[in-house]
């Protein structure tokens, strides 16, 4: 270029060429400065996310882009009645309460035009404050606007064309990096919301995971206790954990009391521990039989069971009794064949009552505390005790309604009438007999 | 790479001359204002703002210099700037800056002229 210039100087009419250069370079120079803004202010404005901090930045560079003493930014609600950020320099504090006013009454008239100082006086009747040039008002979003003023450039000349495209422009980016603050707010805020609700999320987990320790305690203490309480308990627990459908009430039902003959002169035979064993061992397979016949074991005392049928259907428990009972008898015979621990075969004496007693729990206080027992209690439960007591040589002996009830299934003779221990009057009893098809 | 700014204040009588080093950029407000802001406002009334040829001044730097300047005419100081290059000798016509602070290539003359101020003064 200098040398250009030289031989260019050297032409003739060269001081008019000269000045054209000069033109030229001063044109060139200043459309790479401003480039060169640009550059700065993009690489200013978007290398924080801070909103105010962008504000601020943007304010000098354009102080010192166009070379101003004096500028302001102000950002307020979509209505223009709630200011939100003001920066300013050049101005104090008297000026900047009136900048306010200003720039909310500018702005309530939605308008959206470059203004200039001359332009200002036609606005009204707010004084605006001394030494502002330009007006520049943006939108940043739905719910926020703002405005940029400018004092009077240090050349003292006015805002040219070119001043205007460049501000326009760099309003543009300003406009776009406080979007993206916005953005950075508005996720950095979801982020917030978001950890609180994993924090919470977590403590619920934990609650959960704790609650479901407790719940694996409470199953493995169920588990353990359920070994000592009939499944009948268990199975109205589980459907009413409260004990409305514990209480006794008076229903039809069959009662089944089960004793092995000779107990105690087995237990003289064999001792104690081989006793125990063969009655777990004839037990366990009743258990079975019962089980399986829907009866449930309500209590046991050594060498006897009490064992209660509970269908909702007056025949069907008897039927289920019965059937049971034909069970450990054929199976004891089985058991027998095979055992050679006694000397003689075990029989088991089976006593079974069909009819009307109360079900339910019992309550026992004491000073010690209270237990409570889910059973049958009334007349029908004794009767049943006493038939069986009646039994021998593993007999299965039964009241009338029994007898009735499974007289289609199985061959039920009578036995005639009896007196029954501590029973006024006398009764009659059924004996079952063998089922045909059974092998022995 | 931007420099990294330095600064040597160097007091002549009434003039301080303020030597900086490395570009001119929003990194430079705190140093250049705290270097002005040291000088005694009552004694000193001309200031040289000593440049290296190949400073570059961004709109930010341009920015602190403009707020010095208006610091300097509230207590009544003389600008004076040496060491810019042609570009920025431009820019800082564009921008208005000289119409505060005269631009001198010799350093001697612009101490000269500061003191001459100051002795008005």
């Amino acid at each position: 270029m200098p040398k250009e210039t030289e031989k260019m100087n050297t032409e003739p009419g060269e001081s008019d060429t000269s000045t054209g250069l000069e033109v030229i370079q001063t044109e060139l120079d200043r459309r790479a400065y401003y480039l060169r803004t640009l550059y700065d202010v993009s690489k200013e404005l978007f290398g924080t996310v801070n909103f105010e901090a962008i504000l601020r930045n943007f304010m000098l560079m354009t102080m010192g882009n166009f070379g101003v003493f004096r500028c302001f930014i102000l950002t307020c609600n979509d209505s223009a009645d709630q200011v939100r950020h003001i920066v300013s320099v050049g101005f104090d504090e008297d000026e900047q309460s009136r900048l306010q006013q200003f720039s909310c009454r500018f702005l309530e008239g939605n308008s959206t035009c470059m203004v200039e100082s001359a332009g200002l006086e036609k606005l009204g009747s707010t004084p605006f404050p001394p030494d502002v040039s330009l007006i520049f008002p943006f939108r940043i979003d739905t719910d926020q606007i703002g405005i940029l003023g400018l004092g009077p450039k240090l050349t003292e000349e006015p805002f040219e064309k070119h001043d205007k495209e460049l501000l326009g422009t760099l309003v543009n980016n300003l406009v776009v990096a406080l979007k993206n603050a916005l953005s950075f707010e508005e996720i950095n805020a979801l982020n917030e919301e978001l950890q609180v609700k994993n924090e919470e999320l977590e403590k619920a987990l934990h609650e959960l995971q704790a609650a479901m320790r407790k719940v694996e305690i409470l199953e493995s203490i169920k588990a353990n206790l359920c070994k000592f309480v009939p499944a009948t308990v268990t199975r109205m627990i589980e459907r009413s954990p409260t004990s409305e459908s514990l209480e006794a009430r008076e229903r039809d039902l069959t009662v089944m009391f089960l004793d092995i003959e000779g107990y105690t002169k087995i237990t003289e035979e064999v001792g104690g521990t081989e006793t125990n064993s063969l009655v777990e061992k004839y037990f366990s397979v009743f258990m079975d039989a019962i089980y399986t016949n829907n009866g449930d074991v309500m209590e046991t005392a050594g060498d006897g069971l009490m064992i209660l049928f509970l269908a909702e259907d007056r025949t069907a428990h008897a039927l289920d009794a019965v059937r049971a009972a034909a069970t450990i008898r054929e199976k004891t015979a089985v058991i027998n064949k095979e055992s050679t621990v006694v000397s003689q075969p075990l029989a088991i004496n089976i006593g079974i009552t069909s009819g009307r007693a109360y079900l339910g729990a019992s309550r026992y206080s004491s000073t010690t505390g209270s237990r409570w027992t889910y059973t049958a209690h009334g007349m029908l439960v004794n009767m049943a005790a006493r038939i069986c007591t009646k039994a021998t040589g593993g007999a299965i002996l039964t009241n009338r309604a029994t007898a009735e009830r499974a007289g289609d299934e199985f061959r039920i003779v009578s036995l005639g009438k009896s007196r029954l221990k501590n029973i006024s009057e006398e009764m009659e009893i059924f004996e079952v007999k063998q089922r045909p098809h059974f092998p022995l | 790479m931007k420099k990294v700014n330095e600064v040597k204040i160097d007091l002549q009588g009434s003039v301080a001359v303020i030597d900086i080093h490395g570009d001119i950029t929003s990194q430079s407000e705190i140093i250049l204002r705290s270097s002005y802001e040291r000088l005694d406002s009552e004694k000193i009334k001309g200031i040289l703002l000593k440049f290296e040829k190949a400073t570059y001044f961004n709109s930010e730097g341009l920015k602190v210099l403009i707020l010095i300047l208006a610091d300097a005419r509230k207590r009544a100081q003389k600008i004076a700037v040496t060491g810019l290059s042609e570009h920025f000798k431009k820019i800082f016509g564009m921008v208005g800056i000289t119409k505060f602070a005269k631009i001198y290539d010799d350093e001697d003359q612009a101490i000269k002229d500061l003191e001459s101020f100051a002795g008005e003064g």
